[in-house]
């Protein structure tokens, strides 16, 4: 069966690559993991390696030509066979191979401000986001970017035909208190992926109570301390997710993602936490949140928070998640089961902190009590590890050592 | 059921990320080269772990694939009759510069253990050079599209990284004490040579490379998470 060869996505925020120059010609045979064409992003040059044995029968991308990520540069396959099937769905992009980087999931963006640019300022934006503009009649100058300095992305151009199809209301700006909230842009997202998430991942909850008696007493303790120290003090938030990222790097068995058709054990802890927007919420993401220390844990997720409210996360900061944390303690929420996010495989839900009398060494105490849900997908994590972790972030937040 | 504390200590526990840094000292470029390729092979398949290789190099152009040579000023002719290597090399960016003065770094690392994400690492680079500049009282930083680090609108790092599956070779040219007339026998990543500046100059005294060699090591430690980078005789 021919098999496409995609402009690779090297990271987050790659959108497209350039070819340099193919290491092999059109009916030369070719030795699955030998280089086939050598591509170019940014400052990097990578060489893209055959997935199977076979003929190049293809070559649809020339040298020097610019492609986005994801879409073909060249067909595979035995000699005689039909390439052209493959390359037929025009716009659609074929799912990366599993060697390769997963491209970006499409993730909530928060309406972007509106554009301030001076005259005659260049207009940043991808070279995706740039042709489906032009496909569409659409007037990018006019657009707000919600990318890396007010970089328009797709997502942008996409509310942008959304709101266009939207009837003469959008067009005329209306701005008043909705009767209605059409199901379009942010909350389409969020509409797809809750729905999608609700009916395929087999949902188990965990519940524990941690006793965060002294950690209470620590925050108290050395609040002004850590003001001095790092100019900030961290929250409850904070410490939740340091001890978090910590027991998912012991446990990383719960650290996992579900890709194609395996459940991969990631690396990496890559914490996202929920950013309430007032229209929607987005997960951002803290990537390697077990190397971090307190104050930077502290300090990222602040300047996260900031960018997702001004509609300035980039998709670097919004995917690549490996497990969820959802405080919702603040709004006095004491326990909950919140929505695992797929890929992913679990999600902590956190409530409030309550003074509650506790049966403690045979006697009546009152203690700092808060409510820990996990919701696991146990299509990909079986009971007992789930259990174990749970334990174990229970345990963490009990003896928070790793917080003085 | 472990107690708690047995609990909180093994969440304490983990495999420490190790560096190795291979100090080359003045070696030349082909040489290094082939030591690269070496170490990409072995970093492939796991023998050896993440490793930096710091060096000086005599004075040799090297251009990658990426553009034409019209970034040459000198012809590669011209270039050897004034005692200058050049190579063509397999390499992201574009013609550059390398002679002693100027501290190159080629991290030779697996980035599945980087969050598998070259773009990520290669604003990991630029982000340990501005921090090592810093000390230095250099107010540096990396400019979006224009990959290396630049002090106002002037360059003095440059950035080209090649990637073979995950694994990251080449890397960055800090330009120390570097003789900066010597660019001009190419036009710098496309750009005039005129563009191109030094810590040395900017401090406007002379600046040993070994100065800034030990922060900038200590920056790209902080940078990656490594916990510990030990020193390996080349």
């Amino acid at each position: 069966m021919a098999t496409r060869i995609d402009m690779p996505q090297l990271g987050l925020t790659m959108e497209a690559g350039t070819v340099l120059k193919w290491l092999k010609a059109e009916g030369e045979a070719v030795e699955k993991g030998q280089p086939i064409v050598l591509i170019q992003t940014d400052k990097v040059e990578y060489e893209v390696e055959s997935p199977e044995s076979g003929t190049l029968l293809k070559i649809v991308a020339a040298e020097g030509a610019e492609l986005p990520v994801g879409k073909p540069m060249g067909v595979l396959g035995k000699p005689g066979e039909d390439a052209a099937a493959l390359l037929g769905s025009a716009g659609a992009t074929q799912p990366a191979p599993s060697s390769q980087p997963q491209a970006a999931q499409p993730a909530p963006a928060a309406p972007a401000p509106a554009p301030v640019r001076a005259a005659g300022e260049r207009v940043k934006i991808s070279p995706v986001a740039k042709k489906l503009a032009q496909e569409h009649g659409i007037d990018f100058a006019a657009l707000a970017g919600s990318g890396p300095e007010g970089r328009i992305v797709r997502e942008d151009v996409e509310r942008a035909i959304a709101a266009r199809q939207g009837g003469p209301r959008a067009a005329r700006g209306e701005t008043a208190t909705p009767e209605t909230i059409p199901l379009t842009g942010i909350r389409k997202v969020i509409f797809d992926r809750m729905g999608q998430s609700w009916r395929e991942v087999a949902r188990v909850t965990m519940f524990a109570e941690a006793d965060v008696t002294a950690l209470v007493r620590l925050r108290q303790a050395k609040g002004a301390e850590w003001e001095r120290r790092f100019g900030l003090k961290p929250s409850f938030s904070d410490l939740i997710h340091m001890a978090v990222a910590r027991t998912l790097r012991a446990e990383p068995r719960i650290n996992c993602r579900l890709e194609g058709q395996s459940v991969r054990i990631c690396r990496e802890v890559n914490l996202a936490f929920a950013v309430d927007l007032g229209e929607g919420l987005v997960a951002a993401v803290i990537r390697d949140a077990d190397a971090r220390s307190l104050p930077e844990l502290a300090r990222t997720a602040r300047e996260l928070a900031e960018r997702a409210r001004s509609g300035r996360l980039s998709p670097d900061d919004m995917a690549g998640a490996t497990f969820t944390v959802s405080n919702l303690g603040g709004l006095g929420v004491e326990g909950f089961t919140p929505i695992v996010n797929p890929p992913e495989a679990g999600i902590l839900g956190v409530g409030k902190i309550q003074e509650k009398p506790v049966v403690k060494d045979g006697g009546i105490h009152i203690c700092s009590m808060l409510t820990l849900s996990l919701v696991f997908d146990h299509r990909l994590i079986d009971g007992a590890p789930a259990a174990k972790f749970l334990a174990a972030v229970k345990a963490c937040l009990e003896q928070p050592t790793w917080a003085e | 059921m472990d107690t708690g504390w047995a609990e909180g200590a093994r969440v304490a526990a983990r495999p420490l990320r190790r560096c190795r840094v291979l100090d080359l000292g003045l070696a030349p470029y082909g040489e290094t080269l082939r030591r690269q390729e070496a170490l990409v092979a072995d970093r492939l398949v796991g023998r050896v772990p993440d490793t930096l290789i710091l060096v000086e190099h005599p004075p040799v152009v090297t251009l990658g694939r990426a553009k034409a040579p019209t970034n040459l000023v000198l012809s590669p002719e011209a270039l050897r009759a004034r005692g200058i290597e050049f190579f063509e090399i397999s390499r992201g960016g574009d013609a550059t510069y390398h002679a002693p003065g100027q501290l190159v770094g080629y991290p030779i690392f697996d980035l599945r253990d980087h969050g598998r994400d070259v773009l990520r690492f290669c604003r990991g680079l630029e982000h340990s050079l501005i921090g090592a500049l810093a000390e230095f009282g250099v107010e540096a930083a990396a400019v979006p599209g224009k990959a290396g680090v630049w002090v106002d609108r002037k360059k003095i790092a440059s950035l080209g990284v090649s990637l073979r599956r995950w694994v990251t070779f080449h890397g960055f040219a800090l330009n120390i004490s570097t003789d900066l007339a010597g660019f001009q026998v190419i036009r710098p990543c496309g750009e005039e040579a005129g563009v191109m500046t030094s810590l040395a100059a900017l401090l406007g005294r002379p600046v040993a490379v070994g100065e800034a060699k030990g922060r900038v090591l200590e920056r790209l430690m902080r940078t990656f998470g490594f916990d510990e980078m030990a020193a390996v005789s080349p």
